[in-house]
């Protein structure tokens, strides 16, 4: 069976960028590791592609974890009249409520264990149970107990969050 | 049946029963139902759940979808050999346009096609005008210097001609000097009885050396100095730093150098490592006394380094000089204000449209260069080692910071 590769890439690219932002919290990053691991599944053709490449961006986030690369860094984007024509106006009020809210939203998903976090993240790009199952190693029986662990202790600690930043 | 757990009613409200290998969903679904505590629980599970969404989509990224027509690019490019021990053998595909694309630079220049003129803001050092003779060949057994033979040219003339046509049509209508017509005509003598071809100034130590193959061969063979098939080794050698091009892709549809080496203190860093040849000399295993050629003007070696580490060293550049997958139009030495040892390399993207990459000399910024004078230009940078390239085309900065990176594949 071929793989229709354009629809793949439609549906599953956006959730993975949302999966990898989550782990490496810069969107650019999240981009270019899912764009890596697009390039590699082109390459390899996997039969599963899109667990292949929730599996593949996992590895890759969790490398640039661990060796903390910013090759990202040595790329700098010189300015060219075309592009600063383009470039919108920023909002400075609205790009600092959205930090706000990111950096509250990663203190949360911090406060969970690392597999928690997996199977979470996993089911909110849009994994089914058996996917997350497979990738986090888990029965599948146990990933409604994970999940409803993770969510509770994400709500828990996003509150409490919340809270001290009121009383604050 | 009994109560309902928390992680099935999670699974529940995923909508996940079916998944699951235990038990009949369609019982559970009756059970939470009918059970007035499965209920109660359901609903505080549910409302769980739904902070949990509500928070996650509190951190949600605005997904640009890049085409994939980029990415399929990016995989071809960077398959099957990958940046591994084996991954420095590459196979060498029909080298021998190179020469012809390089000729085929010279017929271009000033055309329309290309974004940018020499004289844009660069100092071109005197090249093809001001050639030299060729240097001698030397044998390496005897170490006596002779111009190559009938004899040993003999046998690698017939299976050249083909190219050595190519690149004399090529040749044939350069505007340039009579002088140097005539130089490149003994250029492709040289080039096509040896396999080498060497362009260099002695007075600037500037100098272009390819080593044309028309066949596909094993980088291997060519660093054993095999007696065949012919081979493809260039080096360019720049004033303050020397850039090493060796090897073809063959996996691309155009021939590309893959390799560049420089060292940013002017020596010549000379390889040890057996699967390289030794710098500062051309394999021109094409001859049948298997002799390298050298440059009459090259500074000894002072045997200090190796390819593997110079890729680590500080200073040092090991990476691609061109992007993969694109024809090499033209290359040329730069120099940036007093600034010399930089290069300049013009692909084609497309039949209209070029890329070019300057490859800027140490201690150069990329805001030291002229301003972009043609608006529909795009440029992006990228340091490597402390040494910036720029590439430069009518693309959107994404796509050319794309480009850049398959630069980088292969290091």
């Amino acid at each position: 069976m071929t793989i229709d590769w354009t629809e793949v890439y439609r549906t599953t690219f956006p959730d993975l960028v949302r999966f990898l932002h989550r782990k490496v919290w810069d969107l650019e990053r999240a981009q270019d590791l899912a764009q890596e691991a697009f390039v590699r599944a082109l390459r390899h053709e996997p039969k599963t592609p899109r667990a292949w490449l929730f599996q593949v961006a996992s590895n890759l986030a969790r490398d640039e974890a661990r060796t903390a690369i910013r090759r990202k860094r040595h790329l700098t984007l010189l300015k060219s009249e075309t592009e600063d024509r383009q470039k919108s106006m920023p909002d400075p009020a609205r790009d600092l409520a959205e930090r706000e809210r990111m950096g509250q939203v990663r203190d949360a998903l911090d406060s969970l264990s690392e597999r928690d976090r997996e199977v979470l993240l996993l089911w909110d790009a849009g994994q089914s149970y058996t996917e997350i199952a497979r990738q986090a190693g888990l029965a599948i029986g146990a990933v409604g107990t994970t999940l409803a662990r993770a969510r509770r202790r994400l709500a828990d600690a996003y509150q409490e969050k919340e809270q001290v930043d009121v009383a604050r | 049946m009994s109560h309902v757990d928390e992680g099935t009613l999670h699974a529940y409200l995923d909508g996940a029963l079916d998944e699951l290998p235990f038990g009949d969903a369609q019982a559970i679904r009756e059970h939470i139902a009918t059970c007035p505590e499965c209920s109660a629980r359901l609903e505080e599970e549910q409302q769980i759940r739904e902070d949990a969404i509500t928070i996650l989509s509190g951190a949600l990224p605005h997904v640009e979808l890049p085409p994939l027509e980029e990415l399929r690019l990016r995989a071809e490019a960077t398959s099957p050999p990958r940046a591994s021990r084996s991954g420095r053998l590459h196979r060498m595909g029909w080298a021998a346009s190179v020469m012809l694309a390089v000729g085929a630079g010279w017929m271009l220049r000033g055309d329309q096609v290309l974004p940018f003129s020499s004289s844009d803001g660069f100092n071109v050092p005197a090249q093809v005008p001001s050639l030299p003779p060729a240097p001698p060949v030397r044998s390496e057994r005897d170490g006596s210097a002779d111009e190559p033979s009938e004899k040993a040219a003999s046998p690698v003339a017939d299976r050249s001609s083909a190219a050595s046509v190519s690149v004399a049509e090529a040749v044939a209508p350069l505007d340039v000097q009579a002088q140097s017509r005539r130089q490149i005509g003994d250029q492709e003598r040289l080039a096509f009885a040896p396999s080498a071809a060497i362009v260099t100034d002695p007075a600037r130590r500037v100098g272009f050396q390819l080593v044309a193959a028309r066949e596909p061969v094993a980088f291997r063979d060519l660093l054993e100095e095999k007696p065949s098939p012919p081979v493809s080794r260039g080096v360019v050698e720049l004033p303050q730093r020397e850039i090493m091009v060796g090897g073809i892709e063959p996996v691309l549809p155009t021939p590309s150098l893959v390799a560049m080496r420089s060292s940013s203190d002017g020596g010549v860093a000379p390889q040890r490592d057996e699967r390289e040849a030794p710098q500062g000399r051309v394999v021109s295993n094409a001859s049948r006394s298997r002799g390298s050629a050298s440059f009459a003007n090259r500074r000894a070696p002072e045997g200090r380094d190796t390819w593997q580490d110079s890729g680590r060293r500080r200073g040092g550049v090991e990476g691609q000089l061109v992007v993969p997958g694109f024809e090499l139009i033209f290359m040329e030495a730069i120099e940036v204000g007093s600034a010399a040892g930089g290069l300049r390399v013009v692909q084609r993207l497309t039949p209209g449209d070029t890329l070019e990459l300057l490859h800027l000399p140490e201690g150069v910024q990329p805001s030291d260069l002229p301003a972009l004078g043609d608006e529909g230009l795009g440029q992006f940078g990228m340091s490597r080692d402390g040494l910036w390239v720029v590439a430069r085309a009518r693309r959107s900065g994404q796509e050319l910071e794309v480009l850049l990176e398959r630069l980088d594949n292969n290091r």
